[in-house]
């Protein structure tokens, strides 16, 4: 898959959201990614800085998205991402923190959270990915 | 007085809690706490969330985590519960505040309750009272956000 396919349409933004909407970072706090590779995978809807993306391919359990090795420098490995489907790469998504209530009830950590065509968005850190999301195995041929 | 304290009613209050069902249980939500009740939302699971936690779903353009509210009160639910309303509710007040989705069956009314008569509980409970000869659980928001 061509990463330029993974681009969203023009006008693909949430009603409430535009390529303008990019949060200015307090200071102190760390630079939001401006844009994220976005993807499905067992339910849920998934956002990873599309910088640290390395490569999308086919994978054991339908895509794997390689990671690039500086997305988690403390891995063995570069790290890969299992996906049912990619949904694009989009700019300017108004990232949340993660809330208490969130932090409370699911034990992994996230970069934050958004909303994309009306979807509900975890952002991922690479550094903590959740291991459900993680891709077993490696690429295929 | 401490923020997250402010809607903890005094031991004689009476106070405002709405009745929403879930299952054969009844729990109290008090009313300053609801933002709104709607019908459910669409909640996208999440991979490894421990099973209180229903999913996410979006509600005003914000993501909102929806919590199952059977599982957070300890009542017995069956096989496949179709929750079809959301109570939408504050946790904690102030800068900390956050909305907490709650999947239910139904929202019933809104009765005073007396929080000298509650029962103590435990967990996400502030305790349990008597309405006609329902026990009927009152649930604290603030602990669902607690950490």
């Amino acid at each position: 898959m061509a990463p330029a396919s993974l681009l969203a349409p023009s006008g693909a933004y949430g009603s409430s959201q535009s390529p303008w909407d990019l949060p200015e970072p307090l200071p102190g706090q760390a630079m939001i990614p401006t844009s994220f590779l976005l993807f499905h995978r067992g339910g849920g809807f998934w956002g990873i800085d599309s910088g640290q993306v390395m490569r999308i391919g086919p994978g054991a359990e339908n895509l794997r998205v390689e990671l690039s090795p500086g997305a988690n420098p403390t891995a063995a490995r570069p790290v890969a991402l299992a996906a049912d489907r990619v949904e694009g790469v989009v700019a300017g998504l108004a990232v949340r923190p993660m809330s208490a209530a969130l932090r409370t009830f699911w034990p992994e950590a996230g970069f934050g959270v958004a909303v994309y065509s009306g979807r509900p968005v975890i952002l991922l850190d690479p550094l903590h990915l959740p291991l459900p999301l993680v891709a077993s195995g490696g690429p295929d041929a | 007085m401490d923020a997250s304290k402010a809607n903890e009613p005094l031991p004689s209050e009476r106070s405002g809690h709405l009745l929403v069902r879930v299952g054969e249980q009844i729990c109290a939500v008090p009313v300053a706490a609801v933002r709104r009740v709607v019908r459910a939302l669409t909640v996208h699971p999440l991979p490894g969330a421990r099973a209180e936690l229903a999913g996410l779903a979006e509600f005003g353009g914000e993501p909102l985590p929806v919590l199952d509210l059977g599982r957070l009160i300890g009542a017995p639910i069956g096989p496949h519960p179709l929750f079809p309303v959301t109570v939408v509710v504050w946790s904690r007040t102030g800068e900390g505040r956050e909305a907490i989705g709650l999947a239910a069956d139904e929202a019933l009314e809104v009765v005073d309750l007396a929080a000298a008569s509650w029962l103590p509980a435990a967990g996400f409970l502030i305790g349990e009272a008597l309405v006609g000869d329902q026990v009927v659980r009152v649930l604290d928001p603030d602990q669902l956000g607690a950490g």
